[in-house]
């Protein structure tokens, strides 16, 4: 009798203590996501696992997630938004690309959801209206210059501390049939991307750049055609060879890997693609460092130009349920276990404020976690300029390449495409 | 009575029941899209906010200021050029050449030829992008010629000589499609009549322009229709192989409009590009048609 | 005489000689591109930079395997194969109906309708592009089967219906009379006895309209985003984007994406050259 009233009894409170917790039934929340990727990528992989890590973390929300990639992402997010059927989350951009629908107030602000002691002060930079749309995964650094040192030092040469320096290691090189800087420059974004921005912010200075989108100083100015004039230099004195206007983007590393160049600027996204081609001890012997200092430079030594990476926002307007949810999903991929993630699997150092020391990391990712404190960041010129301007820079890039166009005269072409703009 | 006026009605609803499917499909994809184009090319339509305010001949007049859209008008006219001075005299060139049986293995030359023209723009396109690249076959070829591990090819950079290269692809993949259009008409024409004439001792030269020539006439104009309207379209294999580049020397107007639409999101200027590629069409129409009932049979 | 007899004999050597290289110049420009893709689809991806005209050191069908299946290149077979397939089918019977309507039942109205349908033959498809996306947007086609079958049957009718109309102004309008005369109606006479006449022109139309369904690129590129809509081309595109760095993939892909015109074309080439000759292009 006893013990069949204990066992009623301990049945009760088990019950209860079930009902006590969940009154209801555990609702399951659907999320749709619209998500950036690239299936035919690598990283495409690691995308499934952090979604199952996600689903064993929080079992009642079910993510509904369409991965696209490049036109087909943006072209599904217009129609999307045209058709105001933005889906819950979204991949979008920190500054240009993603503005015109920010600015459309169909993207919630996460500012008052995120704990900003947790990430780096760089990547929470104000995103427009000075409002956070999205929480970015990482600070990108879109200029990096990969040395291969100890092809430098077979040379008889040593590392460049100066641009001049860098300049006089073109003739070796040349003697040797190696290209002094691999860069891949047939598509326009990569030159304006992964150097000129960093060389404005150089030679230019932040404070110039700052003034200059907000239209109080001129493309016209000495500083930004300085800025220009480098670049001509850099192709006229070959530090750029000609072939590198050829050059498809996705041909460089492989060639840098194989030691046909001493350099190869690029973004610090590239890091992966040489650590999956380069054996460890190979990876010991690549340095990454930015251009070196150029005589008469306003900005800041050895600085390079970051961005925020992207990440993902919510859209506007969801009841408190979704809201909440959206922002669980958020902050798993961007923060603490997202960052972890990524770390580990493609050696992207974080925003999220994380313990790197406990992470296992090959040569090459170790560095470019070194990368980062050692170089200051200045803006990345298509995150701060975006529609037709930026198309003009890009192209009259191109056009300078091809020497086809002045310094002075690119200036003004972008002087007036901007003011046009405005 | 009655009956005769019942049963010519019968007969105009059957006559629409025909044509209406059609008619229907047709205008729904090539009438209303043109008007709707024709309207927003007066806006600024966001398609984020899915709104439009009237702003007049605006994005007309940046259009006829802008270097880069003359540019890609006038590599438009390079590829009709190309097409009519190019695909269509070689397609006829080789098809007579078959036809007279001049050289052997014709089946096999044919399909040689034609072949490129069955495979997707875009494959081709991708295909030329990478054998023209920095590190491409073409470029290594010469690479090895030269003996200069840095060679490149120095014509893709010039603003119109950039086309010397890109005609070759346009040549090699079109070709194929006049060589067979002519041989197709060339091979109705009556055995009968060359006999004739070659026994009353016509010269090859006589039996080409009094024979041939005259009876491909009409053929010759309908190509020229076709390679002029189709140079409007050399759309996907452009896209592939240069996206316009470098600093826009290949751009044609197709990948102007495309870039403005869907990367920049000008939807109004987007639409004046499409407006402006409609008024060609038309103006091209109306001088085909014209040359057509001067020189050529008529269509209809 | 037997002097300008040997120099008619030499020219007419010389011309062939040069007849011969123009034809083998083709032949080579057609094949050695072939040939080149088809050998490097099987070389690693750093091989393909490093050496782009050598034969795979290191022979791999890796790259095959995986651009298909990371590639989905399965799915948009079958996606390019349904476009194609409906929209072929079903523009013949659209486009054989108005044909017939224009051909034998004459209205003063056919000559603006067949007009129309004319001034589609040189309207390009680039045109219609912004306001078409717009337009499928608005209606929520944009990304759905129906919103690609709509515009390929649409662009199909212009030629469909110029072929169509010619050949069947050919049709004797005794036989459709003697018909009538019998007490068939229109639409029995047009199944009956006018569309399986029309068989050649039927072949010619259906050979243009699937190379043109098959390779078309840019509407599917822009009309949809989903891995369920897109179809082989966009798929193969989805290789050699902006980013792309795959070259062992992406040349695998492309021979995945020439292969089947290839092989159409080898089986088919008699049809589409006799295609051309049954009225293809009116002389």
């Amino acid at each position: 009798m006893l013990k069949k009233t204990i066992l009623v009894l301990a049945l009760a409170v088990a019950l209860a203590f079930v009902f006590g917790c969940q009154p209801e039934k555990p609702k399951v929340m659907e999320l749709s996501v619209l998500n950036y990727l690239d299936l035919t990528s690598e990283g495409a992989k690691n995308w499934d696992k952090l979604v199952a890590a996600f689903n064993e973390k929080y079992p009642n929300i079910t993510l509904k997630v369409e991965n696209l990639y490049d036109e087909a992402y943006h072209q599904k997010l217009k129609a999307l938004a045209a058709a105001n059927n933005l889906p819950d989350v979204m991949y979008l951009w920190p500054g240009g690309r993603s503005a015109e629908v920010t600015s459309a107030g169909l993207v919630a602000d996460l500012t008052p959801m995120i704990d900003k002691s947790k990430y780096a002060s760089a990547a929470l930079a104000p995103q427009g209206d000075g409002k956070l749309y999205e929480l970015p995964f990482a600070v990108t650094a879109c200029h990096v210059m990969f040395a291969n040192k100890k092809l430098i030092e077979s040379l008889g040469l040593t590392m460049p501390k100066t641009y001049d320096e860098l300049k006089a290691m073109v003739p070796k090189a040349k003697a040797a049939g190696l290209e002094t800087v691999i860069m891949p420059n047939k598509a326009a974004w990569v030159m304006q991307s992964c150097l000129f921005s960093a060389v404005v912010g150089r030679v230019a200075g932040q404070e110039w750049i700052n003034k200059a989108v907000a239209g109080e100083a001129s493309f016209t100015d000495p500083e930004f055609v300085k800025s220009i004039q480098v670049i001509a230099d850099m192709y006229a004195s070959e530090i750029l060879p000609p072939t590198s206007i050829q050059l498809d983007y996705g041909d460089n590393p492989a060639l840098f890997a194989q030691g046909k160049g001493l350099f190869m600027i690029d973004g610090d996204w590239r890091t992966q693609a040489l650590i999956d081609v380069m054996s460890e001890e190979e990876q010991e012997n690549i340095e990454l460092m930015v251009l070196p200092d150029i005589a008469g430079q306003k900005g800041p030594s050895s600085s390079t130009a970051t961005v925020p990476a992207t990440g993902f926002g919510m859209k506007a307007g969801l009841d408190k349920d979704k809201a909440d949810a959206a922002w669980k999903m958020i902050s798993f991929f961007c923060g603490e276990e997202g960052a972890k993630f990524r770390l580990e699997t493609e050696g992207m150092p974080p925003a999220y404020k994380l313990d790197v020391s406990s992470v296992d990391l090959k040569p090459l990712a170790k560095k470019r976690i070194a990368f980062y404190p050692a170089h200051p960041g200045t803006a990345v010129l298509d995150n701060v300029i975006s529609g037709e301007p930026i198309n003009i820079i890009n192209n009259g890039l191109q056009e300078l390449a091809l020497k086809k166009i002045t310094p002075e005269a690119l200036a003004k072409k972008i002087d007036d495409a901007f003011k046009a703009a405005m | 009575m009655m009956e005769i006026r019942s049963e010519k009605k019968t007969k105009i609803i059957i006559y629409f029941i025909f044509i209406l499917p059609a008619l229907i499909v047709y205008l729904a994809v090539v009438a209303f899209p043109v008007i709707t184009s024709v309207f927003l090319s007066f806006t600024d339509y966001n398609v984020y906010k899915n709104e439009a305010t009237v702003v007049g001949m605006k994005h007309y007049i940046k259009m006829m200021k802008d270097d880069i859209f003359w540019t890609a008008l006038a590599n438009n006219f390079i590829i009709v050029f190309i097409s009519v001075f190019g695909q269509i005299p070689i397609g006829f060139m080789l098809a007579y050449i078959l036809y007279r049986k001049i050289v052997g293995m014709e089946k096999f030359f044919q399909a040689m030829v034609y072949l490129p023209a069955v495979i997707s723009t875009i494959v081709v396109g991708i295909l030329w992008n990478k054998m023209f690249s920095a590190v491409g076959g073409i470029t290594k070829l010469l690479q090895l010629l030269y003996n200069d591990p840095h060679y490149m090819i120095q014509i893709l950079n010039e603003k119109f000589l950039a086309f010397i290269p890109l005609s070759v692809v346009f040549i090699w993949m079109y070709t194929g499609f006049y060589m067979i259009v002519f041989l197709a008409n060339l091979q109705k024409i009556d055995p009968a009549i060359l006999e004739a004439s070659q026994i009353d001792g016509a010269s090859e030269s006589q039996i080409f322009f009094k024979v041939i020539m005259p009876s491909l006439r009409g053929v010759i104009v309908i190509t020229a229709i076709l390679a002029i309207s189709g140079s409007l379209k050399g759309f996907d294999l452009l896209f592939a192989l240069t996206n316009g580049g470098p600093a826009g020397y290949t751009e044609v107007l197709a990948i102007y409009m495309y870039r403005y639409t869907f990367i920049i999101n000008n939807y109004g200027f987007g639409s004046a590009v499409s407006t402006v590629i409609v008024l060609i069409s038309v103006i091209l129409i109306a001088l085909t048609r014209f040359i057509n009932s001067r020189f050529g049979e008529e269509v209809n | 005489m037997a002097k300008t007899d040997l120099q008619k004999n030499l020219t007419s050597i010389g011309i062939k000689i040069i007849f011969y290289v123009i034809f083998f110049t083709f032949t080579i420009l057609t094949i050695l591109p072939l040939v080149w893709l088809f050998y490097s689809s099987f070389k690693p991806k750093a091989e393909i930079v490093m050496n782009p005209l050598a034969l795979p050191k290191n022979f791999i069908i890796t790259n095959y395997i995986q651009a298909w299946t990371i590639g989905k290149l399965g799915l948009y077979t079958i996606n390019s194969l349904f476009y194609t397939s409906v929209s072929t089918i079903v523009s013949i019977v659209f486009a054989m109906g108005a044909s017939f309507a224009f051909a034998k039942l004459r209205y003063k109205i056919t000559v603006f309708f067949y007009n129309l349908f004319l001034m589609g033959l040189l309207i390009s498809i680039h045109s219609i592009l912004v306001p078409l996306f717009l337009a499928e947007t608005w209606v929520h086609l944009q990304d759905t089967h129906l919103g690609i079958l709509i515009p390929y049957i649409a662009l199909a009718l212009p030629v469909a219906i110029y072929l169509g109309t010619e050949y069947i102004k050919g049709i004797p309008d005794s036989l459709i009379e003697s018909s009538r005369m019998d007490g068939a109606g229109y639409f029995r006479i047009f199944a009956e006895i006018v569309f399986p006449m029309c068989m050649p022109v039927v072949m010619t139309v259906a050979i243009l309209t699937i190379l043109g369904c098959w390779n078309e690129f840019i509407l599917v590129f822009i009309l949809t985003s989903s891995e369920s809509t897109r179809s082989l081309p966009v798929g193969i595109y989805a290789f050699s984007g902006p980013l792309a760095i795959e070259y062992g993939l992406q040349f695998a892909a492309l021979v995945i994406g020439a292969a089947p015109m290839i092989l159409f074309y080898a089986f088919f080439n008699r049809q589409i050259t006799k295609g051309f000759a049954a009225g293809a292009i009116k002389g």
